[in-house]
């Protein structure tokens, strides 16, 4: 047996396959529309309907990106306008090694690389164009000397204070071999803006390498025994000095490694220049757990969410358990020191998703897609506020008929919120948009300036007839005297909806796991980068024109 | 491309392991060539080693997409295929009590889509509540209708389609459904009754068969009659249903009363039926419906009823050919129309003015490895009609045309579709008609083509047209053309001729979506009488303004919306009407009290 099939058995069994915990629904609270900031401005052009191709492929032949994630360093590219760097899933041979993504819909065979795609010229009248993009390189098992290649989902941060980015990905062993981890890549704002070190154009693999020249590996594996997915990667933005942890970057993951109904989230902390890091911490306790997303508070805590999904079985619907975790940082290398984790809520009308359901999880669409938990910081009048936001099916997705209860199909799909000003120990809930249709897959970012959260998701609202293709919306929740306070009315970044099955490659299966999100203040003000899939490009096949995916990216004036 | 050839070739060696896996398989005397022709035709094998083609409900029903259904379901006609697949079913569970009917024979008896049936979508052809569990998918659309013969004047329309209320215990647990309008009410396309077309005990093995979709139907206007055929699947035998209703039963309201019919009133309103060519050695599926319209007497086979379907046995898929009486009284066997062909896929019927009897069919052919591209030959059979229960005397299938740039039946993405950007079950399935014009009668055959090679080793299609070809020799010559390639695709092309000789060509196309490729709106094409063959094809003519999105259905997803439109054209008193009955999703269900868009079958007509 190769290595796919046991890493799909594996996902298969991860659908399915949970632990208990204490109940805890969520409240009831009304959808939230609160006052509106300054009116936004989409950065022109940028582009209103669907953004900009945030990429170099030529058009003959495409194949798909999605996947994305985002950051920028406020005037920190070329003639002092934003650096902008964003990753996806990237199926062109961008470096020389292939690799098995872990999960696209549980389709094994299926090679995916770590796409980067990076803006750095200020003088152009568009922040959003490409400059430069490449994949991120193999890196040499530091044991068996075997290159392990990226194979996307990454995670992307910027760290202001040092000028410096991160991205981090999942690493397999090249051809299939057993090796797995996760990959954790830096550079600087001076390597991206240096056209001789990351000239502009696509990339070749030893370009890359000067590029992204500091890298590390975590939480190394085997297939076989630790297996690694889902990463997320958070940074301690303090300034290095300033506190036990400051500019140490976490990263967490899923594990899934030897053992019945064994799969666990893990943290690293790392130092901000990668020279160090620690051992993986287990902080799921006997969770089955997945979908793990790091945060950093103010203060240099370190906290995670993830879930512990149950049920989806006819006649059982699938529940999940939003758990959240608290730690304290001891300064990379030493790990960090966490609390166990407490429960969130009992999501008891989580998205349905399951590799055995082709048709699945929404009405009209049947990309992967689960309830996935994120969550962000914030000071305000209450001290220092968590929000955690998540995608939840509307009723219940448990449709009875004669004979067979459906459990595989949520007809609308919301996104609610908790919040808390006590680190977790209790939470208030709220609708963050709970309107006719489907909303999904949140991303969440902070404005550490003023403290202004944005929260970015698409959402089928507007396609009144089918519920299906998807615009991207970004809403904000200001600083305010309650927990929650209340998020905005949405602001619409593409008015042209992705249509999620224009692509000839995946056609409908995956149009990734997350957009990113990115919000931070410079000189000119707030602006908020969007990174997200889009369908708009086309390509062409034999001559003719379709549909196919691109990672998109939009900015947003505030 | 080298790295997506990886990946296809990967993809495909995964999933070829999957279902060899969960398919049961044994090895006999010529199964490799069995396999190879199995291969050909995408179709999966069952236990006995009779494959199951790859299109039509049957087709959807048997494939991994359809597995939750089978894996859950106690409809007996899912319990059938899977036990055919050799899949575990739930013996435990009960099956829905039969409404079984009876047989009985029956006594032989300026160009605008019409406002008042809903220039957006149509009018929604049937009557099923809004809100789960009473909700469920209908496509497949077929429909004729007898001018003038309904209730005050009006045209009675009948329709057919596959209709999964059946699958949940509605309709008599039918898959078959039936839709009726009656009455001259100011919207022409409103449905007044509906319901199942009733199970009946095969006469080959006592089983009862329940109606399992797959369906088309022809009026009769020289007998006032409506014939309807579908597939019947049961574990020991596998037959077509012909059923055969008279316009005055139709618009009996005692009969036929209006609302939705269960089990007893199905059988109650369609009594006349017979089971053709059952078989328990080998499946009988995608059938297609013909009838001599000419009057009873006035030549051989008058008044016949054709069915054409695929027979699937040990050795491959056939096209066959049988000759019923008007009455149903008798039918002939089924005889073989493909030759040797043994790859066939989804035939068509059609009767010439002059009573000749003619086939279309696909056998498939493939490529040289790597890629084993699928071939299309598109054949013509040509047969003497000889008076059922007498069989047709058939001459030998002739090639109209080698369709190297098929729609494949193989979906090649990831998401299992033939499109580059729609994922349901479609495949090149070509019709035919013939008409009268001064170059004698013409025969149009068109069909689904791709307007350049596949793509990603050749499993899949960016962008489908429409291609006729013609002859006005009975198949001796063919001359080509094209209906329409504009951008985006175009597919599911339904012909029919009107009583003034116009051919009507509805179809589906997504040129108008803005480049998504996607969302298809229906249009219809005309190409009157003239001196030339092919005559000129009419620009096309919008039937719904709003698109179908194929991806929005709760039970189908973007699996399968049908293998085909229907589409009727004859001249009434009120001038020629052409009826084109669609699968579209702009209705929404109520599940848990939260609307989501569903396949309807919908229909709208078109004044000329």
């Amino acid at each position: 047996m190769r290595s796919p099939w046991l890493r799909l058995s594996l996902i298969l069994a991860m659908a399915f396959v949970g632990t208990e915990a204490s109940s805890r629904p969520p409240g009831d609270d009304p959808p939230a529309d609160g006052s509106a900031l300054d009116t936004p401005q989409l950065a022109l052009p940028c582009g209103s309907l669907a953004g900009a191709r945030f990429n170099l492929e030529p058009r003959p032949d495409p194949l798909p990106q999605d996947g994305t994630a985002v950051d920028f360093l406020p005037d920190g590219g070329l003639g002092g306008g934003d650096l902008v760097v964003g990753a996806a899933n990237d199926m062109r041979l961008l470096t020389s090694g292939q690799g098995v993504a872990p999960d696209f819909r549980g389709v094994p065979g299926l090679s995916s690389q770590t796409g980067f795609y990076v803006h750095t010229d200020g003088s152009d009248p568009n922040p959003c164009t490409v400059d430069l993009e490449g994949g991120l390189a193999s890196v040499p098992h530091p044991v068996s000397g075997n290159p392990l290649v990226g194979v996307g989902y990454p995670a992307v941060a910027a760290y202001p204070p040092g000028q410096s980015f991160y991205v981090a990905d999942t690493r397999v062993g090249e051809g299939e071999t057993s090796e797995s981890a996760i990959g954790v890549f830096r550079t600087t704002a001076a390597i991206l803006t240096d056209p001789a070190r990351c000239p502009p154009g696509t990339l070749s693999e030893s370009q890359s390498r000067q590029c992204w020249p500091t890298h590390a590996l975590v939480d190394l594996g085997t297939t076989f025994t630790r297996f690694n997915q889902y990463p997320h990667l958070a940074i301690d933005e303090r300034a290095l000095g300033t506190g036990v942890g400051a500019g140490n970057v976490y990263i967490s993951g899923t594990e899934i490694g030897l053992g019945p109904g064994h799969s666990s989230i893990f943290l690293v902390a790392c130092r901000n220049d990668l020279s160090a890091c620690s051992p993986p911490v287990t902080i799921s306790g006997s969770d089955y757990a997945g979908l793990s997303h790091v945060s950093v508070r103010p203060d240099g805590g370190v906290t995670a969410t993830y879930t512990v999904q149950t049920g989806g079985l006819t006649p059982t619907p699938t529940t999940a358990d939003i758990k959240y975790v608290a730690c304290l940082p001891r300064g990379a290398p030493a790990a960090v020191v966490c609390a166990p984790a407490t429960l969130i809520a009992r999501e008891t009308q989580a998205i349905p998703f399951s590799v055995f359901d082709a048709q699945g999880p929404l009405d009209s669409n049947k990309f992967v897609l689960n309830t996935f938990p994120r969550h962000v910081h914030r000071q305000d009048a209450n001290g220092t506020e968590t929000y955690v936001v998540w995608d939840r099916c509307k009723v219940s997705t448990a449709v009875p008929y004669p004979g067979l209860t459906f459990v595989g199909r949520c007809v609308d799909s919301d996104i609610i919120m908790a919040a808390s000003a006590d680190n977790g120990r209790t939470w208030r809930f709220a609708g963050l948009d709970t309107s006719a249709q489907d909303q999904f897959q949140p991303w969440v970012s902070r404005d550490r300036a003023t403290n202004v959260i944005h929260i970015g998701y698409y959402t089928t609202n507007d396609d009144v007839l089918f519920q299906h293709r998807a615009r991207v919306v970004l809403r904000q929740i200001l600083p305010g005297g309650s927990t929650p306070d209340l998020p905005t009315a949405a602001d619409v970044v593409t008015t042209v909806p992705i249509e999620p099955n224009g692509d000839p490659v995946l056609q409908g299966i995956f149009i990734g796991h997350y957009l990113g999100v990115s919000a931070r203040s410079g000189a000119s003000g707030m602006r908020v980068y969007v990174h997200y899939t889009h369908t708009a490009e086309l390509g062409t096949y034999n001559g003719v024109s379709d549909p196919e995916q691109n990672n998109h990216l939009s900015r947003i004036d505030y | 491309m080298q790295h997506l050839w990886s990946v296809r070739t990967r993809s495909v060696a995964t999933i070829a392991c999957v279902l060899a896996a969960a398919v049961a398989t044994r090895s006999q005397d010529g199964s490799d060539g069995h396999r190879t022709a199995s291969r050909a035709a995408g179709a999966l094998l069952t236990a006995n080693g009779a494959p199951i083609p790859p299109f039509g409900l049957i087709g959807y029903l048997a494939s991994s997409r359809a597995r939750i259904l089978r894996q859950h379901s106690n409809h007996p006609m899912l319990r059938a295929i899977a036990r055919r697949l050799g899949e575990p079913v739930n013996d435990g569970a009960p099956a829905p009590e039969a409404a079984v009917s009876p047989a009985a024979s029956a006594v032989p008896a300026p160009n605008a889509v019409v406002a008042g049936c809903g220039g957006g979508v149509g009018t929604r052809f049937n009557l099923e509540p809004r809100v789960a569990p009473a909700v469920a998918a209908q496509n497949g659309p077929d429909v004729d209708f007898l001018p003038g013969a309904g209730l005050g004047g009006a045209d009675l329309v009948v329709g057919s389609a596959n209709d999964l209320r059946g699958l949940f215990g509605g309709i008599g647990d039918s898959t078959t459904g039936y839709y009726v309008h009656r009455r001259a009410t100011p919207n022409p396309c409103s449905p007044d009754f509906d319901g199942g077309l009733p199970s009946f005990p095969s006469r080959l093995t006592g089983e009862v068969v329940f109606g399992g979709g797959d369906t088309t139907l022809e009026a009769d206007p020289a007998r006032n009659a409506v014939f309807v055929v579908d597939t019947r699947f049961g574990f020991t035998v596998s037959t077509l249903g012909l059923f055969r209703n008279a316009g005055a039963r139709l618009t009996n309201a005692v009969a036929c009363p209006d609302g939705t019919h269960d089990g007893p009133a199905a059988a109650s309103c369609w009594p006349v039926h017979t089971d053709v060519n059952p078989r328990s050695d080998a499946l009988n599926v995608f059938p297609h419906l013909a009838v001599d319209p000419r009057p009873i007497g006035s030549g051989p086979g008058a008044g016949d009823v054709y069915t054409s379907n695929s027979l699937s046995i040990l050795s491959g898929v056939f096209t066959v050919l049988t000759a019923c009486s008007n009455s149903l009284s008798a039918c002939s066997p089924a005889i073989v129309v493909s030759g040797g062909d043994r790859r066939t896929q989804p035939s068509h019927v059609r009767v010439r003015p002059d009573g000749g009897v003619t086939v279309t069919y696909v056998n498939v052919e493939e490529g040289p490895a790597p890629d084993f591209r699928q071939l299309y030959d598109i054949k013509y059979v040509t047969c003497v009609p000889q008076g059922a229960p007498l069989v047709p005397s058939c001459a030998p299938a002739r090639l109209i045309v080698r369709e190297d740039q098929p729609v494949p039946s193989r979906g090649g993405g990831l998401g299992g579709g033939s499109l580059a950007a729609a994922n349901f079950l479609i495949t090149t399935h070509p019709k035919h008609e013939h008409r009268v014009d001064p170059s004698g009668v013409e025969t149009y055959v068109v069909w689904d083509r791709c307007k350049v090679p596949n793509i990603h080793g050749g499993d899949k299609c960016p962008d489908a047209d429409i291609r006729m070809a013609v002859s006005s020799d009975n198949g001796g010559s063919w001359a080509f053309a094209t209906v329409d390639d504009g951008g985006g695709d175009q597919y599911f092309p339904a012909v029919r001729t009107d009583g003034t000789n116009v051919v009507n060509i509805a179809y589906m196309s997504a040129q108008e979506d803005g480049g998504m490729n996607h969302r298809a709106r229906v249009v219809l094409r005309q190409i009157s009488p003239g001196a030339a063959t092919p005559d000129p094809v009419s620009p096309a003519a919008l039937i719904t303004l709003i698109p179908m999105d194929p991806s929005a259905d709760f039970f189908f997803g973007d699996a399968y919306i049908g293998s085909y439109i229907g589409i009727a054209a004859r001249l009434t008193a009120s001038g020629r009407h052409a009826y084109v009955h669609h699968t579209h999703t702009a209705m929404n269900g109520l599940y848990n009290a939260v609307p989501a868009p569903e396949q309807n079958n919908h229909l709208s007509r078109f004044d000329y």
